[in-house]
């Protein structure tokens, strides 16, 4: 503790011009870091967060200042350092790595030389050696073939290979401090898990100081030594990791906690608790606590007295006024205990009439004809992303459909929809037959199944009022006049919890959150049967996901709609879903009710899936399989089993080579694999681990 | 289908008159080029209207006193008189008429069938798409003057003549700049969610797509109307668009090459009238460009709707 820290963050304060006003993006910021710890830093968006960042790198933009405080690195304050001085530092004793590796990659560059201009500008090595050196960065990231990668270009390397690389250039010159902006937040599940353990693992190899930058606790439990939450441009909290989880004390800490699905088996079916309310504009901020307005605790002396973040005896700094008067902690707690409450509605069983039932669906996308137009290209290229795929769901049943980005269970549900037409198959919706084609089916048939769309700036056009995006669909399918549509509408704002006045805007006047309530709303504008859900939560805020789950599920008790829920999120499908189905590269690899799939034996894909979510519990036992898939080549020779060359489970030629039964686990449960059942549950639950105390299976 | 549209226009309206004014005044202070344009423009226009009261003299009965031939500029002709005895400022502010009108109506008939292949082939796509555009690059292929060159071999001469040339050659390039705008609106999912609800072709073009290319319009409206005007003198010049003695622009020009060197305010005039209006229209079409790039990254649709707060701005 003699030596100086790392890195010492004091008073700072961050706006950015724009015209005449200043945006305070970041206020009064205090903070040190040590050699070798790591940091992690929560927040929304708009919290603040990328812009400390930026503040460290000295890459705040030209609209951006340092209004006050200083950032001393190694003793040396870096925000009033020459930009020559800066060049120096940045890329090599500092260095970043962003959210998109594709923009932080050259496309036109080859991934190995990318790396090897690092050791060219910052440790002036002659060509050769850094060529070296680039290869041996590629293998310490646990690529295979590093010699062959190093050739490829960032579009023939996959996303979560991209990542890797980029972590391998900023680690190349062996920096004092790592800055992660959200690195695993445009990756899969599958891929994220991947780089946190590579992350972990890399953290003791070069003794690097992290700051890693997210806004889910969960991603950064594995990562962080401790946590600072920021909101609205300020740290609200700051202890230790443990502390943080074990007893957070701010108020908004807590609701980013407890508007998180809870992790436990079986359909607890508790309501998530969102945060009312939404961030605060930052040219009108609350004049003392900045949390007041959406705090559920707070006090006549909270809109007065400012808070200052203060440390406790423990090092658990909070700034709140009442924090110790929050009793809270102790209810909270109970309350999140009884996760294995019985599911309050009865199971759907199996023989009740089947509203949806599909049979042997199957899509191959032809590429290489671009526009599929008159002349098509001679040499096409073929993928097939649905296999002969079969599903049943019940009426008032939400099914969750999961699996990596790629694995076809978009193509499934717009295959369902009709707004993609599969190739072979047969589907049947209540009692009719439902065309392939969109365009063959009945207004009855239309009216009722809707869709729910990922992003709502994309699924409402910005032209629309939210009064003509309601009761379009209402007058061309229900045949309702002019009146009568208006007041349909005017109920479902109110169904969704919108107020009245929101008919006349347009979506760019709406937050994210209420666009997506107006998405919803128009899905169940006529009388729905059926909405499929395509990853309606994955572009929202965490405390603004709550509502909309919420909203779901209220909604769905209300009408008695049945779901397609997909989503990547496999706890959001836990929270929702009755029966879970795993796509895996367009074949359903298991199926089984919620419980089910949740408690195992699971499927090998399954398992990845499961052992990759992140647990907002530092303390929560892992099984490194991540790492040891994401390393294996995929291999598509179309024989044996689509998931042989990733499956840390392999048993045999027999895999190679021949198609996997679909075996049955229990009443409702299948799992498509050669390993016996009586076997499967080695490897299975998601406690155990199972290969992380053998010996590195990375390596193998 | 037209009975909401009332309320969706009234409630823009409603919001957007107040602010209006001061809107505009903000964007001409932001962009004093494009205010200067507009000054051009709106001035041309306004000449054009009220001809008939501004024009000192007729401008097709010549005089036959010699010594009204050629006259150079003076307090009685300002701008000079032709060989004709014409006066010149009574022409040019005669000619403006033929020229803005002919040019803003062939600019807003291409606009509109250039929308409306744009619309067909970018939404259909396929093999639609595929025929649409291979027709507009064989157009695309000869030049501009050549084209309309043979167009008016085949109408002849004049009004009808001049407008159908325009069009037919403005038709592809404006359908193949509104496709491109048109092709990623396509893929956006509320294309689908319209026709999860059963909407048709038709409707959804015009519905969900077209206001949403009203930016596009506008900008590629401005770039064309500009080179219609010069199309149009071009034509007059090469003795092929407005026929004599009707007052056109490019046939002074041309009627005057001959005079040039003794004469030179009969060519002058004229061609200082197109270049101020083109370059006005230009200056406008660049204007109007920037401000609907503004409007785009403040994410904002009708000029003075109420804005989300700036954060998004500001990271």
């Amino acid at each position: 503790m003699s030596e100086a820290p790392l890195l010492e963050v004091r008073n700072l304060s961050v706006s950015y011009r724009q015209g005449k006003i200043g945006i305070p993006a970041l206020r009064d910021i205090s903070f040190t870091l040590q050699a070798g710890e790591s940091l992690g830093i929560i927040g929304e968006s708009g919290s603040g967060k990328s812009t400390l960042a930026w503040a460290i790198m000295r890459y705040l933009g030209s609209n951006g200042t340092v209004d006050q405080g200083s950032i001393l690195f190694r003793g040396r304050d870096i925000s009033r350092a020459s930009d020559k001085e800066m060049r120096a530092l940045r890329g090599d004793r500092l260095t970043m790595v962003y959210q998109q590796p594709q923009a932080a990659l050259n496309p036109s560059i080859p991934l190995g030389k990318q790396i090897a201009e690092v050791f060219t500008t910052h440790r002036g090595v002659g060509e050769e050696d850094a060529r070296r050196r680039a290869v041996e960065m590629l293998e310490r990231v646990r690529i295979n073939d590093p010699a062959r990668v190093a050739r490829l270009y960032p579009h023939q390397a996959s996303g979560g290979m991209q990542q890797r690389v980029v972590i391998a250039m900023a680690l190349a010159t062996e920096p004092d401090l790592l800055l992660l902006d959200e690195p695993t937040t445009a990756l899969d599940v599958t891929t994220q898990a991947a780089v946190l353990e590579l992350l972990e693992e890399l953290r003791k190899e070069f003794n690097t100081t992290f700051i890693f930058i997210a806004h889910d606790l969960a991603v950064i439990t594995r990562i962080a030594d401790r946590v600072a939450v920021f909101y609205a441009g300020e740290m609200v909290e700051h202890s230790s990791l443990r502390d943080l989880f074990r007893s957070p004390r701010h108020p908004y800490t807590q609701g980013l906690i407890d508007c998180l699905p809870a992790r436990g088996s079986g359909q607890s079916r508790r309501p998530l608790i969102p945060i009312p309310g939404r961030l605060p504009s930052l040219t009108n901020l609350p004049p003392a606590c900045v949390f007041e307005p959406r705090c559920p605790y707070a006090e006549a002396d909270c809109t007065v007295l400012r808070p200052e973040l203060k440390e406790e005896e423990d090092g658990h700094a909070t700034r709140c006024l009442h924090w110790r008067h929050l009793v809270v902690n102790e209810a909270r707690a109970t309350f999140r205990g009884d996760g294995n409450q019985s599911a309050t509605e009865p199971m759907p069983e199996s023989a009740a009439p089947a509203l949806l039932e599909v049979h042997g669906i199957a899509k191959t996308f032809h590429q290489g004809s671009a526009g599929g137009g008159l002349f098509k290209g001679a040499s096409q290229h073929n993928a097939r992303v649905l296999s002969a795929v079969n599903l049943q769901l019940a009426r008032g049943e939400t099914i969750g459909l999961v699996g990596e980005s790629g694995s076809g269970k978009t193509t499934l549900a717009r295959c369902v929809l009709g707004l993609t037409i599969a190739d072979e198959g047969t589907m049947t919706f209540g009692s009719r037959d439902l065309p392939l084609r969109l365009d063959r089916r009945g207004k009855d048939t239309l009216r009722e199944l809707q869709m729910v769309f990922q992003n709502p700036d994309m699924s409402l056009n910005p032209r629309h009022t939210i009064r003509t995006i309601l009761t379009r669909p209402i007058r061309l399918l229900e045949r309702l006049g002019k009146r009568d549509a208006e007041a349909a509408a005017r109920d479902l704002l109110r169904a969704v919890n919108l107020d009245e006045r929101y008919m006349d805007r347009f979506p760019s006047q709406l937050s994210g959150g209420e666009k997506q309530r107006v998405a919803i709303a128009r899905a169940f504008a006529t009388r729905t049967k059926l909405v499929i859900c395509d990853e309606p939560v994955s572009g929202l805020d965490v405390s603004v996901q709550a509502t909309v789950l919420n909203l779901l599920q209220e909604l769905q008790t209300r009408w008695g709609t049945a779901y397609l829920f997909i989503s990547h999120d496999l706890q959001v499908v836990q929270y929702l879903a009755d029966r879970v189905v795993v796509l895996y590269k367009g074949y359903i690899v298991e199926t089984g009710t919620t419980d089910q799939v949740y408690s195992g034996p699971n499927h090998p894909y399954t398992e990845l899936l499961l052992s990759s979510v992140p647990v907002p519990d530092p303390d929560a036992p892992t099984a490194h399989l991540a790492l040891y898939s994401e390393t294996r080549p995929e291999v598509l020779d179309g024989q044996g089993c689509p998931f042989k060359g990733r499956c840390h489970r392999h048993i045999g030629p027999i895999c190679d080579q021949v198609f996997p039964p679909f075996q049955i686990v229990g009443p409702g449960h299948g799992v498509l694999c050669h390993i016996p059942i009586a076997e499967l549950p080695r490897g299975a639950g998601l406690g155990t681990a199972v290969i992380a105390g053998d010996a590195d299976p990375v390596r193998l | 289908m037209s009975a909401d549209k009332p309320a969706t226009a009234r409630s823009l309206v409603r919001k957007a008159r107040p602010h209006r004014a001061r809107f505009w005044l903000e964007q001409a202070r932001a962009q004093p080029l494009a205010a200067f344009g507009a000054f051009l423009v709106i001035a041309w226009v306004l000449i054009a209207i009220f001809a008939p009261l501004i024009a000192p003299y007729d401008p097709i009965k010549g005089s036959f006193h010699l010594q009204d031939l050629q006259a150079a500029p003076s307090r009685a002709h300002w701008f000079g008189t032709d060989d004709h005895g014409r006066d010149i400022l009574s022409r040019v502010i005669f000619g403006s008429r033929s020229v803005l009108l002919l040019a803003g109506i062939s600019t807003l008939a291409s606009l509109i069938c250039g929308t409306i292949v744009a619309l067909v082939s970018g939404y259909y796509g396929g093999a639609v798409d595929e025929v649409l555009m291979r027709i507009a690059d064989a157009a695309m292929a000869l030049p501009a003057v050549l084209l309309a060159l043979l167009i008016l071999a085949m109408f002849g001469p004049g009004d009808l003549g001049l407008f159908s040339s325009t069009v037919i050659v403005f038709t592809p390039l404006v359908a193949r700049v509104i496709r491109s705008a048109v092709l990623p609106l396509a893929d956006r999912e509320f294309i689908a969610a319209a026709k999860l609800r059963g909407e048709r072709g038709p409707a959804i073009m015009l519905r969900e797509l077209l206001p949403n290319l009203l930016g596009v319009l506008a900008v590629e409206g401005s770039i064309r109307l500009g080179y219609a005007i010069f199309l149009i003198a071009s034509l007059g010049f090469l003795g092929v668009g407005v026929q004599p003695p009707t007052p056109d622009w490019g046939v002074m020009v041309s009627e005057a090459q001959t005079y040039a060197s003794v004469s030179p305010w009969m060519v002058i005039f004229p061609a200082l009238a197109i270049s101020t209006l083109v370059i006005g229209v230009n200056l406008v079409s660049d204007g109007v460009k920037q401000l609907m790039l503004s409007l785009e990254q403040r994410g904002g649709d009708a000029p003075a709707a109420e804005r989300p707060t700036p954060e998004a701005a500001a990271t």
